[in-house]
């Protein structure tokens, strides 16, 4: 059968040093029901701290951490915003499964059982200032397909992973956020 | 659904914006330049607007999709909920939110903004058109419709949608200077 959850988990944090893919987002408000369109877009990561995750539709944004600042590059307003990465990836996604290693530091994980051909994981955070109530990450073939975030307001935030590549050749720098010329930066 | 001008696909966006509703529902990105206590800060977020006649209910998002604040607005009262405080509530959103949040939500004239429609000076009816992008709002928020969604890519020749709009107010009496810059998601396919 498919190994627990957990167990993928752990396999997947320790084997998986960076991994490129799609992603799409839907929110799901309180009582259920569809909040607003989905979103959708690629992702790439590399441990710790450093990812590209960059939405396409419907919207455009770019947000790339290389470690130490996060970088929120909005074409449309012609405009990056440069943020320190501590508290900016705080308890997002992008925190989760590409933040450092030791999820148990912040959360209590525990088995959710199977569900949708997922092991699922429960995450929930030790300490109540996070934004999150519960995350739960669902597994199969040791790779992480589905995250659902369950936020204070009890609206749920879904997201799902396609084309999921671990450890793509990637070079040193790719990481690095080259500035695009003649935009307006706000340093914060 | 509002009958528009009909204009030949793939053509630039052109002539005013399809007539007002005080039924929508929108979303998008919100960046908002405020002072707080004399230092220069910076929301930059998502929203999720539902707008009904007699109600407006605003969700503020971190870029990643984690709720930041709810807000409710009705005639009567405006109620603000943040991450896990207490619900606050008061007679207007103008004043819960500066209290809250340190920066004002014009939810009323948003109504009207998001649209393409404002009220100007004395009363004056704007209806914004990429040929007719900029005003001064009877209680002093300068509008500036920077972008369009072209509509003909959403299938329908329509009239065109505000993208972009950039909305600034400048610093009187004890009100800071405050812009907010709105970038409305494309119209569903």
């Amino acid at each position: 059968a498919e190994a627990a959850a957990l167990d993928q988990f752990k396999t997947f944090v320790a084997s998986t040093k960076s991994a490129r893919g799609e992603f799409t987002q839907q929110q799901m408000k309180a009582g259920g029901g569809k909040a607003a369109a989905p979103s959708s877009g690629t992702f790439e990561f590399a441990r710790p701290g450093k990812f590209i995750w960059t939405y396409q539709k419907p919207y455009d944004q770019l947000l790339q951490a290389d470690g130490e600042k996060l970088y929120i590059y909005d074409k449309d307003l012609n405009q990056v915003t440069v943020k320190k990465l501590g508290d900016a990836l705080g308890s997002s996604p992008a925190a989760i499964l590409f933040g450092s290693n030791d999820l148990e530091k912040n959360f209590t994980l525990s088995e959710a059982g199977a569900k949708d051909g997922m092991e699922w994981l429960k995450a929930v955070p030790k300490t109540q200032d996070t934004t999150f109530e519960q995350i739960t990450i669902g597994l199969r073939d040791g790779t992480p397909q589905a995250m659902e975030l369950k936020d204070n307001f009890g609206s749920v935030s879904v997201l799902s992973f396609r084309k999921f590549e671990k450890n793509p050749p990637v070079s040193a720098n790719h990481f690095k956020f080259v500035m695009p010329k003649g935009v307006e930066i706000s340093q914060q | 659904c509002a009958s528009a001008p009909e204009r030949p696909a793939g053509a630039p966006p052109s002539g005013p914006v399809a007539p007002y509703t005080d039924t929508i529902e929108l979303a998008g990105k919100i960046n908002v330049a405020y002072t707080k206590d004399g230092n220069q800060e910076h929301l930059i977020g998502r929203f999720e607007w539902r707008q009904s006649a007699q109600r407006t209910d605003v969700t503020i998002l971190s870029p990643l999709g984690q709720t930041v604040a709810y807000i409710t607005v009705t005639p009567q009262q405006a109620t603000l909920q943040e991450g896990s405080k207490p619900l606050r509530t008061a007679e207007n959103i103008d004043a819960l939110s500066a209290q809250a949040l340190g920066w004002t939500l014009p939810v009323s004239g948003m109504r009207e903004w998001l649209q393409g429609y404002a009220t100007a000076a004395h009363g004056k009816h704007f209806r914004a058109s990429p040929q007719d992008t900029t005003v001064t709002t009877a209680d002093g928020w300068r509008l500036n419709y920077v972008s369009w969604h072209d509509a003909s890519a959403a299938g329908e020749p329509g009239a065109p949608k505000p993208k972009r709009i950039d909305a600034e107010r400048g610093a009187t009496g004890q009100i800071d200077a405050m812009t907010i810059q709105v970038v409305l998601d494309a119209p569903a396919q």
